[in-house]
């Protein structure tokens, strides 16, 4: 297990920008902190090495603590602010619940845990939705329906106290009945508590406050909708979820303006009670869409204290970086880009590091969790320590293709939390046979490769170019993708687009890009996103939920959105395989005049048939041309692979009917192709993910690192 | 489904000597229709490699299936290739699934593979 994790409070700075660093170091061990720029992050021997330079002047020993990750989402209403203490009340709630075998799945809390005092409704497994009440001086009674509760059935609960009395009811009604099943009753209690002594506690949804302050237990899995509070007579609050859907904020409709603040990140803009499938947006119907979604596992932000920050000096060059904390027994990498001060560095090339990307695998747990990932990719997973690290701690959260433990898609990830395979010497289960290397460590690759060639490159992130759109690419000759640029806000889409159709020149250097839409939380930087729409990948967003809570826009493959990526950068996603990759043998394309160019030096009719990603250029995920999904007519088709494993099956997007053989004479292959642009610009696409890996081959000598300076000198010279 | 007994021909070795030279990458319809059937097992118990050293060391580890529960490593040998982690994982599947013993490594390497 790792001992030493962190993350940073950002992921882009600009030079003269600090950034800040939150460590934990498991019991409490001091440690070595130091920034280093990255160059190459695999360690495999058959490669150039690792390689990382220590950045002067910025390393230090941290007396190091332990912090934790609290998952769980909650809603977190201060309705002591406008109620006197809590006395007779009455509750209800409607809801829908996940993991209603669980127990302690609270519904709804307004308890104080040190004296004890206040309520708690909760499913509690067998015995079903229960009511505890306490007077906070040693008092207290608790309610048992014990009737059963069917998942992801809708109910109406209530929960009833008389402080003259002391009678206390619980009530839950089903909204479907089935014959036979009884799941609809009510039951009381003289209670003999004559107060219920709570006078500072929040009213808690989806959970209760747990011992600490800002904590939280007994976490509820499922949706909630409509809860409305009464002490006695008097309401104290209604709150309607369909208000604000997008914000983390729970609007009070009531007198009171009980306005609450929900806690990491449940699911909004998802469908409540009374969606009747008529409509498939929130915005048109938002009385329909006025449930939130509650997990246990939800993580948004671990919320650590920094241990410790940096100001990156006015002259650094842009580039990957990173904060390496060390012990003699572990280590962690907090990587972080330094991108150009505003206007560029000077350099003629940036490289967009797909950052959103990143955050959609971030953790992802799907050799783990899912039986299938090992036909996938046709070879039995390895776990690597930080594998293992996560498998163990599910409070780290999942990736955008995990699901949570209720089995509901995770449709948001965010970077405010260690990210245990965004990390240099990372190796993947996705990666491949090899060096193994998926995103982050692959994308070195490139950066590793412009070094060795003296070619200056500013580094630009996916949350750069949405925060900044076109503008930020201006300034550069040539625009480079990473190995797999997979998932882009429409504000990106639009600026890279922008960018070509401006005289830009694209240098697409992997394959499946463009390819999910994604929605950036509209207040709070580094957290993304996805509605999968129709399209599955892990999981499938369920009916009538396709439209983003952050952004109001349909989500799911830009393909069906009617922006393919063939229409951009002329190749789109056509398959997959994560066993060996292959070669590419030139087409007649290729010994075009125009393609004169990309082809100098190049003898060769086989390309790629090496390298460090699965033995070849052309592997793991692949691009091709398809007039139909808007590859330009003026398209050069350069090179196409071949030889390609069984393993490698078309995109399920593609599947429109099954039959025998479908496999065998699908066309799953890469195409390379170039094609001018009506702006005066250019791209150059490699349609293939692996193609990073193979650069390095022969001390950087060989036909795929030809092609691509081939490419790159004739593109950052084309305006000058 | 077929006769959990009769998914896999015990006598018939041809694939598994082609997966013994070859464990990834191309593969036969002979012997990718006993791969499914060996990589198909459920999440619980399924075996996996733990990597003890990048590049260098593996181990055979099964997964809980449980959430929370990490893989854990079983007794056996450390290899220093992934191929022969694969080898002896299949060896492993083959003996669960059919019942029958395979042959040792020398045997199946000896009598070649079906390219």
């Amino acid at each position: 297990m790792k001992s030493l994790l962190g993350y940073a409070d950002k992921i882009s700075i600009a030079p003269g920008e600090t950034i800040a660093f939150k460590v934990s170091s498991e019991d409490a061990a001091a440690y070595d902190a130091a920034i280093v720029r990255l160059f190459n992050a695999d360690t495999n021997p058959a490669g150039p090495g690792y390689r990382e330079q220590s950045v002067p002047d910025a390393n230090w020993r941290i007396a190091g603590r332990h912090q934790k990750v609290h998952a769980g989402s909650c809603a977190v209403i201060p309705v002591h602010r406008g109620a006197s203490a809590l006395a007779s009340f009455r509750f209800s709630v409607l809801v829908w619940p996940t993991l209603p075998d669980q127990m302690d799945q609270t519904i709804a809390s307004l308890w104080q845990p040190a004296s004890g005092a206040g309520f708690i409704l909760a499913f509690a497994g067998a015995q079903g939705l229960s009511l505890r009440l306490g007077d906070g001086t040693g008092g207290s009674a608790t309610l048992h329906l014990g009737l059963p509760v069917l998942a992801r059935h809708w109910y109406r609960v209530e929960a009833i106290f008389d402080v003259e009395t002391g009678r206390a009811q619980v009530r839950q009604q089903a909204l479907v009945r089935y014959p036979g099943i009884c799941d609809s009753g009510e039951t009381g209690q003289d209670t003999g508590l004559r107060g219920l002594g709570v006078e500072q506690a929040a009213l808690v949804l989806a959970a209760r406050l747990a011992g600490a302050p800002g904590r939280f237990a007994g976490h509820f899995n499922g949706r909630l909708e409509a809860p409305v509070l009464h002490y006695g007579e008097a309401l104290i609050g209604a709150w309607d979820f369909s208000a604000g859907i997008g914000t983390d904020v729970v609007q009070d409709s009531g007198p009171n303006a009980l306005h609450g603040t929900l806690v990491q990140g449940p699911a909004r803009g998802v469908a409540g009670h009374a969606w009747d499938g008529t409509v498939f947006d929130w915005q048109r119907a938002t009385a329909q869409y006025a449930a939130i979604h509650f997990h246990q596992d939800d993580c948004e932000d671990a919320d650590w204290k920094t241990d410790f920050t940096w100001t990156a000096p006015t002259d650094l060059p842009s580039g990957l970086y990173a904060a390496r904390v060390h012990t003699a027994q572990d280590e962690d990498y907090i990587p972080f880009v330094v991108r150009p001060r505003a206007g560029g560095s000077g350099a003629r090339l940036a490289l967009i590091i797909p950052t959103a990307s990143y955050l959609a695998y971030a953790n992802e747990h799907l050799a783990l969790d899912a039986a299938l990932a090992e036909r996938v990719h046709d070879h039995v997973p390895v776990f690597g320590p930080n594998d293992l690290h996560l498998a163990a701690h599910r409070e780290l959260g999942g990736s955008l293709y995990d699901v949570h433990d209720d089995g509901s898609g995770i449709m948001t990830s965010s970077r405010h939390r260690p990210i245990l395979n965004m990390r240099p010497k990372y190796q993947s289960w996705l990666g491949g046979t090899g060096s193994s290397l998926w995103q982050l460590a692959a994308d070195t690759h490139l950066l590793d490769f412009l070094d060795a060639n003296d070619i200056a490159c500013d580094c630009i992130t996916d949350e750069d170019l949405h925060a900044e759109g076109a503008a930020i690419l201006s300034p550069y000759a040539c625009v480079m993708t990473a190995t797999h640029a997979e998932y882009w806000s429409t504000r990106m889409h639009d600026a890279l687009l922008a960018y070509r159709d401006g005289g830009g020149h694209i240098m697409h250097m992997g394959a499946n890009a463009l390819y999910w839409r994604i929605a950036f939380h509209p207040t709070r930087p580094g957290i993304i996103e996805v509605r999968r729409a129709e399209v599955g990948n892990g999981w499938i967003t369920p009916p009538g939920e396709a439209v983003h809570a952050y952004s109001g826009e349909p989500g799911g493959l830009w393909r069906r959105l009617g922006r393919a990526p063939q229409s951009v950068v002329g190749v789109g996603f056509v398959g997959q395989g994560f066993d060996v990759s292959s070669y590419y043998r030139r087409l007649p394309d290729s010994y075009r005049q125009e393609a004169a160019f990309i082809f100098a030096g190049v003898s060769d009719e086989i390309i790629g048939d090496f390298g460090l990603i699965g033995g070849g250029a052309a592997g793991l995920e692949l691009d091709r041309t398809e007039a139909a999904l808007g590859t330009p007519p003026n398209t050069l088709v350069l090179a196409r692979s071949e030889n390609h494993t069984r393993n490698y099956l078309p995109t399920v997007e593609d599947l429109l009917i099954n039959y025998a053989g479908q496999a065998e004479t699908s066309a799953v292959y890469a195409e390379m192709v170039y094609f001018d642009c009506a702006g005066g610009g250019a791209v150059f696409a490699t349609g293939s993910i692996a193609w990073a890996g193979s650069l390095s081959h022969n001390g950087y000598k060989n036909n795929v690192s030809q092609i691509t300076l081939n490419v790159l000198r004739r593109f950052l010279h084309a305006n000058e | 489904m077929r006769n959990r007994a009769t998914r896999i021909d015990p006598t018939r070795l041809d694939p598994v000597r082609e997966f013994w030279v070859r464990p990834i990458g191309h593969h036969s319809a002979a012997l990718e229709a006993v791969l499914n059937i060996l990589r198909s097992g459920p999440v619980a118990g399924k075996y996996c490699l733990i990597c003890l050293k990048p590049h260098a060391q593996w181990a055979i580890g099964r997964i809980s299936g449980v959430r929370g529960v990490p893989p854990a490593r079983i007794d056996g040998p450390v290899f220093t290739t992934i191929e022969d982690a694969e080898r002896h994982v299949f060896r492993l599947r083959w003996e669960a699934e059919t019942g029958y013993a395979l042959p040792h490594d020398e045997a199946l390497w000896s009598e070649g593979g079906a390219e």
